[in-house]
């Protein structure tokens, strides 16, 4: 009786009306609509059916002209004004068909068969394509292509000549390395292709590219090397890829949330890098990698807990280093975590914990705080996050000035205005400062959130409180998979062999192994690699 | 395999109540070790016989050997046992708390957290549940090693002394009473038909409850050695105050969390494990497709049961009188019932 | 989401909120109490006295602002009532902030007090309740507890803090029998031993300082051991861990003293039964170094080194006889000779257990042998 009333009460239940099954027909929907106009050998029909579709897009330049001696064959050419490398497109396309046909020879060719003949031997273009249905010219048009109609030719001609700017190929900003590759990927998905391609020259990595999102049409790529990744894996992520049906994909975001395991998680269940060493090392160790035409993040999947505080440049740097500032990061997950909610329980619960003379000293700055200490530490804690996010959206020279004058004169100032103690403010600069050693940013964004539900915790419950959280949150965690394979190993399920690569680094004449679950042969390399002097 | 090793080191015995309590004073290690002995044979014995019938879900192996009705009866009972031990220990952790730091909060309040969590733990099932003890089992077993080092400088021999003063009674008795405490061999046939590897099950188990023993054994003969036998014996949470007394260097002392955090941990491990069996069971035996709907009544009736214990003294008098023998009813005696019953009752051929 | 998920969510939030912060308390809410008194009051009241710390006036270090004295960093309030517990209530009587014991660090107790009540009733409250911690110190003072708390160190802020110091201290003085909480709980549960307890006295300018300790019998105070008397306790408990011990080394000059610093002391106490009757061995060995001499005699001669230790273990044994013989007028088993017996021999134990304090400790031969050994003779030969 209760729970239908319940059931009536619940304000978001008209949620539940979006439903799975909806259908919308909006005609933008759906990949290729069913019915199709085929390409007239008719080339006014043709000029007329581009004008219509075409219709206000200023950008589209159709340009009619004839091939060979007079009368010739008139045929035109449309393209996206900006997409394509026009001087290009001049050389290879229009001054053979317009000033070389006027030759005498070739108009010799050009009248017994001419379609052949233009195909064939007029146009110099490496890659050229005939499609027969307008939807598809028209789309391969609006992807950056050039399509030459010839009247009498059922076909159009279909030739690349992209030629758009974009983004060299930088350093990213968010994954900074002291030493390894600097190399990052760009926008353009052609570019992140090639520049994997070069790290792992073999047949054996595989790209598969679709076409995502009814109205943008991305292209989104799918690489993984054959052999080495799980099979089983590689169908689940075809399949989930595959039931996508949107109508943009703007970055690998948007296939992140629609892939994921656990929709609502505030965890990453996917690992995003803008790096192609990152995305090499993770093929070899048997993930995939999707990436997205317009985005420079890579997706890999599937990604596990440890994952996301393991930089790149571990493998670059000595192991024993490499191994040293993995438990630093990991110190820090805990101290970002857990200290401002530990100071708040400890201070106002169990007093007994602290030493003497610091707690004296404690009680001795927080004489004439008008806040209670977890109102203090939230409010500080927020006060950080304004700086924080003011700091990444500002311009960058402003934005550091902002930080740190922000933090000194805020803490400062609240201090000597009596509104928080000096303890508090110790505390969220340690938070805030080792919350920053956690390479994924993705992490860190749900840490904050996890950090202050723990504050909140342990202002209302002292220590049972967070022990109760902690221990919700690891079986929370415990129940997510990514892909499949459970987010928390190798800790949970333990593997010991995978601890090789999460919680130390071992060097790679040890790293003999793929994680487990992941990758389909485990076997990296044979025994005996331990460099040595040789023996006779 | 590694589903179960974890579950069997996640019970540890809490500091709380060991054979201290139960009168064998300067001798509960020995005590101890012997518990360890019984617990052993308890173990092989409940394996055995649980391994007969590996592929069955327990409700349905349990009607098949003693028939219909005793089968009913049996299952019941088992359900009880996880729901009452479930409500014991409740009982215990909150008024622990309650005594130690949350002097004014009502312990309802504090029930019924201890309650959500271990319900959202034994909501997500058996799998969840061991990846979860794997990583907190190695916190608390490093943890209370940590302690039981710290404590090392502290113990005095001639708290040992005499040994075996009164005898071999009360070595027995505490023995008894300990190894009854090693509640989970009640759990494991319950959740063998769960378990990828059941065969691996014996080894593992045996190295889980054999680390186990020897961690009792330390923390008991430490215990005792720190606070002497009179005062181990009258105090209640003699861990716990052990671990307080810490004092290393005049720098690490207040180590009241290590204690706290093993309670809590290990405490509540333990029902949220507890909680998820007797909803299997009962749901096994109601025939519902799923244990999840029952998980939270289960919860609400443990918590409604935790308040039969009307105070400590009577708590803690319950732990060291009524309950060996409860458990004991459930660790050796049904299960030899059942064991009979498959020998002799010519029920073996029907279970193939 | 369905109705039984949003049942689960209100709950939780339910708990979350409801369950705000019972027992919070903000550290500047609070006072602390370092130390606490015991004095006994008119119609078998108990007066106790707590030192509370005035945060606000200890000097932290860059805390800026108000600087030069504020006057003293602690403040003492006292309330009378039947029970210590209530004690503890009334206490908050007088003052603002609810009291807190997590950092008590010492427990005196006055003269009087512990002649009417036995020490086991007095301690029970403050082993019973969680907030006090086991490594507090407890002592006796001639004086009134509440003047002990209120005296002035003049290196410490706080008088409770300098006299547990002082205890620590004195565990490598060896001039007392330091004590924590749950030693003397623990053997005031055991029949076989009984307590003693350091003293705290103040001397003319208001400072405490430690001397000698206080025997108890069955938990009620019996009398005052002087400083040696308490090494002597200490040399057959085996735990004195320093000191210094004067040998005079010529019998006829008084000035010509040879003063030995102990490095290591133990020993060993063996129950044993000759004729029916029970006797105690009690062996001590003892390490040291040669640290002055006022005569100078050549420690090059190995005679000269076993001179000195012969003459060492006689002073020694004085020690120790000495505070037997003030034990055995005290009919206080300081020494826990009742616990050896019990280890050694458990069924004699529970025969005389009954009358042990007054009839057989009183009478117990004790067989004192002491081993000293030089180690070191420092920087000069002679």
């Amino acid at each position: 009786m209760v729970i239908p009333l319940l059931k009536k009460l619940w304000p978001f239940s008209f949620i539940k009306k979006f439903n799975k099954n909806e259908i919308l027909n909006d005609g933008l929907q759906g990949k290729i609509p069913e019915v199709q106009t085929s390409v007239s050998k008719s080339l006014q029909k043709n000029l007329n059916y581009v004008n219509t579709v075409m219709k206000n897009c200023q950008d589209a330049i159709v340009r009619p002209f004839k091939i060979g001696k007079k009368p010739g064959i008139p045929a035109f050419v449309v393209f996206l004004d900006g997409l394509v490398d026009r001087e290009l497109l001049e050389k290879s396309v229009m001054i053979p068909l317009m000033v070389k046909s006027q030759e005498e020879n070739i108009n010799h060719f050009l009248k017994n068969n001419a379609f052949d003949y233009i195909e064939n031997h007029l146009l110099a273009s490496t890659d050229l394509k005939k499609i027969s249905e307008m939807e598809r010219v028209i789309q391969s048009v609006c992807s950056g292509s050039t399509a030459i109609f010839i009247d009498g030719l059922n076909k159009a001609l279909i030739v690349d000549y992209e030629g758009y700017n974009f983004r060299n190929v930088e350093e990213p900003e968010v994954e900074p390395v002291i030493r390894g590759p600097r190399e990052g990927f760009t926008e353009a998905l052609r570019v992140n292709n090639a520049l994997i391609r070069r790290k792992i020259k073999s047949p054996k990595l595989k790209a598969e590219f679709l076409e995502i999102g009814s109205i943008t049409k991305t292209q989104v790529g799918l690489f993984y090397i054959d052999g080495v990744v799980n099979n089983k894996i590689l169908e689940e992520a075809r399949k989930r890829i595959s039931r996508i049906n949107i109508d943009g994909i703007l970055d690998t975001n948007y296939i992140d949330e629609l892939i994921r395991d656990a929709p609502l998680c505030p965890f990453p269940l996917i690992h995003r890098t803008e790096k192609p060493d990152v995305v090499a090392a993770e093929l070899l160790s048997g993930k995939l990698a999707i990436l997205v035409d317009g985005s420079p993040s890579a997706l890999i999947v599937p990604a596990v807990f440890t994952e996301f505080f393991i930089s790149s440049e571990d493998y670059y740097l000595i192991f024993i280093f490499s191994s040293f500032t993995r438990w630093i990061r990991f110190l820090s997950l805990l101290i970002a975590v857990f200290l401002p909610a530990l100071y708040v329980a400890v201070t106002t619960y169990h007093q007994e914990m602290i030493p003497t003379p610091l707690a004296i000293s404690i009680a001795a700055t927080r004489e004439g705080v008008p806040f209670p200490t977890f109102v203090e530490a939230a409010l500080m804690g927020l006060v950080f996050e304004i700086l924080r996010e003011a700091g990444t959206r500002m311009p960058r020279t402003i934005g550091q000035a902002v930080s740190i004058v922000g933090t000194l004169i805020i803490g400062d100032a609240a201090v000597s205005a009596g509104l928080t103690s000096p303890p508090t403010i110790i505390i969220t600069a340690l938070t805030g400062l080792a919350i920053f050693t956690i390479p994924a940013p993705e992490m860190v964004i749900t840490l904050v959130i996890i950090r202050f539900l723990l504050l909140i915790l342990g202002a209302v419950m002292g220590l049972m409180g967070i022990m109760l959280a902690t221990l919700i949150l690891l079986s929370y965690l415990a129940s997510l998979r990514s892909f499949g394979v459970p987010y928390l190993s190798p800790l949970g399920p333990l593997k010991p062999r995978d601890l090789q690569d999460s919680i130390v680094r071992v060097p790679w004449w040890m790293m003999r192994w793929r994680p487990h679950l992941i990758g389909s042969k485990s076997k990296r390399q044979p025994f005996g690699q331990k460099p040595g002097p040789h023996k006779r | 395999m590694w589903l179960l090793i974890t579950t069997s080191n996640s019970l540890l015995i809490p500091l709380s109540q060991t054979a201290i309590a139960a009168g064998s004073r300067q001798d509960s290690w020995l005590a101890e070790i012997l518990s360890l002995a019984i617990q052993l044979v308890m173990l092989q014995m409940i394996l055995k016989f649980s391994l007969l019938s590996k592929d069955m879900e327990f409700s349905s192996r349990i009607k098949k050997i003693c028939g219909r009705i005793v089968g009913s009866i049996v299952i019941v009972l088992y359900i009880w046992f996880f729901v009452f031990s479930s409500a014991a220990f409740l009982k215990e952790l909150t008024s622990f708390a309650v005594a130690m730091i949350y002097v004014q909060t009502p312990s309802v309040v504090i029930d019924l957290m201890i309650i959500l969590t271990s319900c959202y733990m034994a909501f997500h099932g058996l799998e969840v549940q061991a990846r979860t003890n794997e990583i907190i089992l190695p916190t608390i077993i490093s943890l209370y090693l940590i302690g039981l080092f710290l404590l090392l400088p502290n113990v005095k021999l001639d708290n040992f002394k005499p040994v075996l003063e009164n005898g071999l009674t009360p070595v027995i008795k505490g023995a008894f009473i300990s190894s009854s405490s090693f509640v989970f061999t009640v759990f494991v046939p319950v959740v063998l038909s769960y378990v990828n590897k059941p065969e691996e099950c014996q080894k593992t188990l045996t190295i889980g409850s054999i680390i186990q023993g020897f961690l009792l054994i330390i923390a008991t003969a430490i215990i005792t050695g720190v606070l002497g036998p009179n005062l181990a014996q009258v105090t209640i949470y003699r861990g716990y105050i052990a671990l307080r007394y810490i004092s290393y260097g005049n720098f690490v002392e207040h180590l009241d969390p290590i204690g706290f955090s093993i309670f809590v941990l290990s405490k509540v491990v333990q029902i949220s494990l507890f909680i998820y069996a007797a909803s299997l069971i009962s749901a096994q035996f109601l025939a519902i497709k799923s244990y999840k709907p029952l998980i939270f009544p289960t919860g609400f009736i443990i918590l409604l049961l935790s308040n039969i214990f009307k105070n400590v003294s009577q708590l803690n008098r319950f732990f060291i009188t009524l309950w060996p023998l409860h458990n004991f009813f459930f660790e050796m005696v049904i299960p030899l019932f059942l064991w009979i019953l498959i020998l002799f009752g010519g029920r073996e051929r029907n279970l193939e | 989401m369905n109705p039984k998920q949003i049942l689960i969510c209100f709950i939780i939030f339910a708990t979350l909120f409801v369950s705000g912060c019972w027992d919070r308390r903000e550290l500047n809410e609070i006072g602390l109490v370092v130390g606490v008194g015991i004095d006994s009051a008119e119609k078998n009241n108990i007066l106790l006295s707590t030192e509370v710390v005035l945060p606000s006036n200890i000097k932290t270090t860059g805390h800026t602002g108000g600087g030069g004295s504020k006057g003293k960093p602690y403040t003492t309030f006292s309330a009378t009532a039947e029970t210590t517990f209530y004690a503890v209530r009334k206490i908050l009587d007088f003052t603002s902030r609810k009291l807190f014991y997590g950092y008590n660090s010492i427990i005196i107790i006055s003269e009087e007090a512990s002649k009417k009540y036995n020490m086991d009733e007095l301690l029970d409250f403050f082993v019973r309740d969680p907030e006090f911690r086991e490594r507090n110190w407890v002592l006796i003072t001639p004086h009134s507890a509440f003047d002990i708390l209120n005296t002035d160190h003049p290196l410490e802020m706080l008088p409770s803090k300098a006299i547990a110091d002082e205890i620590k201290a004195n565990t490598y003085k060896s001039k007392t029998i330091s004590n924590d909480l749950l030693h003397v709980y623990q053997t005031l549960q055991t029949r076989g031993q009984d307590i003693a307890l350091p003293v705290v006295k103040k001397d003319k300018n208001n400072r405490p300082y430690i001397t000698g300790s206080a025997a108890f019998k069955s938990g009620k105070f019996a009398g005052y051991f002087n400083e040696i008397e308490s090494r002597g306790v200490l040399w057959v408990l085996g735990r004195v861990k320093s000191g210094v011990v004067v040998i005079p080394w010529q019998d006829d000059e008084s000035k010509s003293k040879i003063s030995v610093e102990i490095i290591k002391a133990s020993s060993t106490i063996e129950p044993f039964i000759s004729n029916g009757k029970i006797g105690i061995n009690v062996t001590v060995n003892q390490t040291g170094n040669i640290a002055s001499m006022f005569s100078k005699p050549d420690l090059q001669k190995p005679d000269i080194i076993k001179n000195v230790e012969t003459l060492e273990e006689k002073v020694i044994k004085r020690e120790i006889e000495a505070s037997l013989i003030a034990a055995k007028r005290f009919h206080s088993d300081v020494f826990g000779f009742g616990n050896h017996i019990h280890y050694k021999f458990p069924e004699l134990w529970k025969s005389i257990e009954g009358k042990w304090r007054d009839e057989i400790f009183t009478e117990l031969p004790v067989n004192v042998k002491v081993n000293c050994r030089i180690n070191q003779v420092g920087l000069l030969l002679r």
